[in-house]
């Protein structure tokens, strides 16, 4: 469904997988190159948009950060840095991040995946595997000829 | 779980070889998603025919220049071994030690809070390092050195990586009996000379600060970071 706001925004619905719908505006959606193909190729017309992919939650979530990113130019650069870190301090959970980057990579919104992928790179660097693989509940699956040709791979030998 | 593309994409994150080499210890899907550090670089002799340091007969030489690649690191502050054992790392004193690689796949142990040797294996230190028990410092730092004329040990040049640029420092020692002083050029390009720098290094190496503190040594060098 295309409706039009006093300011003469086209707004758009977004759909998300559980069935929230989001009405946004158009210039707003457009950050995800996915939806803006959807809009160019006329999939907005006959509705709102299926997200199938991304539950409401998330989507929250990715239309916070497009209506931020939307508004600013780059004057405010600086802000939009430091509204960016509380962004992702707000979502301060693997799972909740992991989702978020899942949905910004399907959604093809650059910005926020490299945003993302560099929070969760801050959340495991200096923690071992081990700690690694309980907080992603991962199990350790290298048979132990993998695990020794691991540790050859990290080890530094002194003459 | 993610795929491995986005998993690819968190790892080009990370900013240190240690942390690579431990996300691919994670499990099979993390350790395929991520490629290999690259390898370790050795030493090169580097020529910079533009050092005006003059000899004895106030004629400018040119050095033989030595640069080392040095890596700074520490325990992680949990680390364990896959069985759950402390590691030999985390049970030892907290050290920051540099490696300074020669050649490839070998190494000198340096411990930074005890300048005046390098440590040998055979000293307590371990013959080899598992490097995922340890915290990479930020950015390596490259170590330069005149190699060839003994009498001139007391010139230092760093090398020193800001952004994209990259400046030369020269590092001089002036010897008072109660220890030393450092005077720090910059090299002007422009110019085509040393340019003092205000403050020492203190603004552009931060480990500069901690070697400056170490004066009672006999070994002084600069990193850059």
């Amino acid at each position: 469904m295309s409706i039009t706001t006093e300011n003469n925004e086209k707004m758009i619905t977004l759909m998300s997988s559980d069935g929230e719908e989001f009405v946004v505006e158009e210039a707003v959606a457009a950050q995800s190159q996915t939806i803006k193909h959807l809009i160019e190729d006329g999939c907005s017309t006959e509705g709102s948009i299926p997200l199938p992919n991304v539950t409401g939650r998330v989507l929250s979530e990715v239309i916070q950060y497009c209506k931020k990113h939307s508004s600013s130019d780059d004057k405010e650069e600086k802000e939009l840095e430091a509204w960016d870190a509380e962004f992702v301090k707000a979502a301060d959970d693997h799972v909740a991040l992991t989702d978020l980057m899942m949905a910004a990579n399907f959604l093809d919104i650059k910005g926020l995946l490299d945003l993302v992928a560099q929070t969760l790179a801050n959340m495991i660097t200096g923690k071992s595997p081990e700690e690694v693989r309980r907080m992603w509940n991962i199990k350790n699956d290298f048979t132990p000829e993998e695990a020794e040709k691991v540790r050859k791979e990290n080890q530094w030998a002194f003459e | 779980d993610l795929p491995a593309d986005l998993l690819d994409k968190i790892a080009g994150c990370l900013k240190t070889q240690s942390d690579l080499g431990r996300f691919r210890s994670v499990c099979r899907g993390w350790r395929s998603s991520a490629p290999p550090p690259p390898p370790l670089k050795a030493s090169r002799v580097i020529r910079l025919p533009w050092l005006p340091i003059c000899d004895e007969y106030d004629e400018p030489s040119y050095f033989g220049l030595k640069e080392f690649t040095v890596y700074s690191i520490e325990p992680l502050p949990s680390s364990t071994h896959n069985d759950g054992t402390p590691s030999a790392a985390a049970a030892a004193r907290p050290w920051i030690v540099m490696l300074r690689f020669t050649k490839p796949g070998t190494a000198h142990l340096r411990d930074l809070a005890d300048l005046s040797r390098v440590r040998k294996v055979d000293e307590g230190l371990p013959k080899a390092l598992d490097l995922r028990d340890f915290q990479m410092g930020g950015g390596k730092w490259t170590e330069i050195r005149v190699t060839l004329e003994e009498d001139l040990h007391s010139y230092i040049v760093g090398y020193h990586k800001v952004g994209s640029s990259e400046d030369l420092f020269l590092v001089g020692r002036d010897n008072f009996e109660d220890g030393y002083e450092f005077s720090v050029s910059k090299l002007d390009e422009h110019k085509g000379d040393w340019v003092p720098v205000e403050g020492g290094l203190k603004d552009h190496i931060s480990h500069f600060n901690l070697l400056m503190q170490l004066k009672k040594h006999d070994i002084v060098e600069a990193y850059k970071n």
